[in-house]
């Protein structure tokens, strides 16, 4: 138990110095870039929100096939989490891509296929959300939001080749034929991909552990009322 | 500098909202544990 505690707190302890010490690389150390000018730093949180909105969906898909092959609440439990977790970065994702493209494009909101696919993604999420909530019995829940949780995954593919299937203003920064970036600005990309997938994993295990919490209590309440 | 500062704030703000959000639910079951345990006990006590 001790021990755990102690990976926990180690867990939170790395999360946050590698969050400064990302700051420090994206505000700092990292080249002003000559035509954006300071907002191009967006960048760098706006990608590692991102990449944790693709993973946390993409472990949503895992967690539910593991629900499905096995029946066990605890991949039901981290599917919720992780889709609730996903949900929260795709909308920063959102915001502050929403704040760049008003500085860079000279608009808040425009329907280019990057922007409108990840909009549908936020929908598609905060729908397998609702489902869960909507469900009373947990089994009948955990089985649909499962295949909702699959199917959803689709649209993550998607998002991530509209910019290279379809015409579109938003910047394409790492291809097949590199990064198209300054060498000093790739520490910064990536100590903010590694700070927030720690994030990703801080968030994930503390959602997890208020429905684990949630179901325990539950069982005591329904073990006392039968008392 | 203002729309960098205001996507770090956004950024941070609903992070941070969301893990006090997440530590306030947390509170919530912890306090309703223990009342539950509160109550075994006293029922445990009459039962005596």
């Amino acid at each position: 138990m001790h021990r755990r505690l102690f990976r926990w707190r180690l867990a939170v302890a790395a999360a946050g110095a590698l969050m400064l010490l990302a700051l420090y690389f994206s505000l700092v150390y990292a080249p002003t870039e000559r035509t954006m000018g300071q907002v191009q730093r967006v960048f760098y949180f706006h990608l590692g929100n991102a990449w944790n909105a693709f993973l946390a969906f993409f472990l949503v898909m895992v967690a539910s096939i593991g629900y499905l092959k096995t029946r066990s609440r605890r991949w039901d439990i981290y599917a919720e989490a992780l889709a609730e977790v996903g949900v929260v970065f795709t909308t920063v994702v959102l915001i502050t891509g929403s704040i760049w493209g008003r500085a860079a494009w000279n608009t808040w909101w425009t329907w280019d296929p990057r922007l409108t696919t990840t909009l549908v993604l936020w929908f598609i999420y905060d729908g397998y959300l609702a489902l869960r909530a909507s469900l009373e019995n947990w089994e009948t829940r955990a089985r649909l939001s499962a295949v909702y949780g699959i199917v959803g995954f689709v649209n993550v593919p998607i998002v991530f080749m509209s910019i290279r299937w379809w015409r579109t203003i938003h910047p394409v920064v790492i291809s097949l034929s590199g990064m198209d970036m300054d060498p000093r600005m790739v520490p910064a990309m990536l100590a903010s991909l590694l700070a927030f997938t720690l994030l990703l994993g801080v968030c994930t295990v503390l959602r997890a552990q208020i429905s684990q919490s949630a179901d325990a209590l539950q069982s005591m309440k329904d073990a006392f009322r039968q008392d | 500098m203002g729309y960098l500062f205001a996507a770090m704030a956004v950024a941070w703000g609903t992070l941070f909202l969301y893990l006090a959000y997440l530590g306030q639910r947390q509170a919530q079951l912890s306090r309703e544990l223990t009342l539950l345990q509160q109550a075994t006990r006293d029922s445990a006590k009459k039962e005596e």
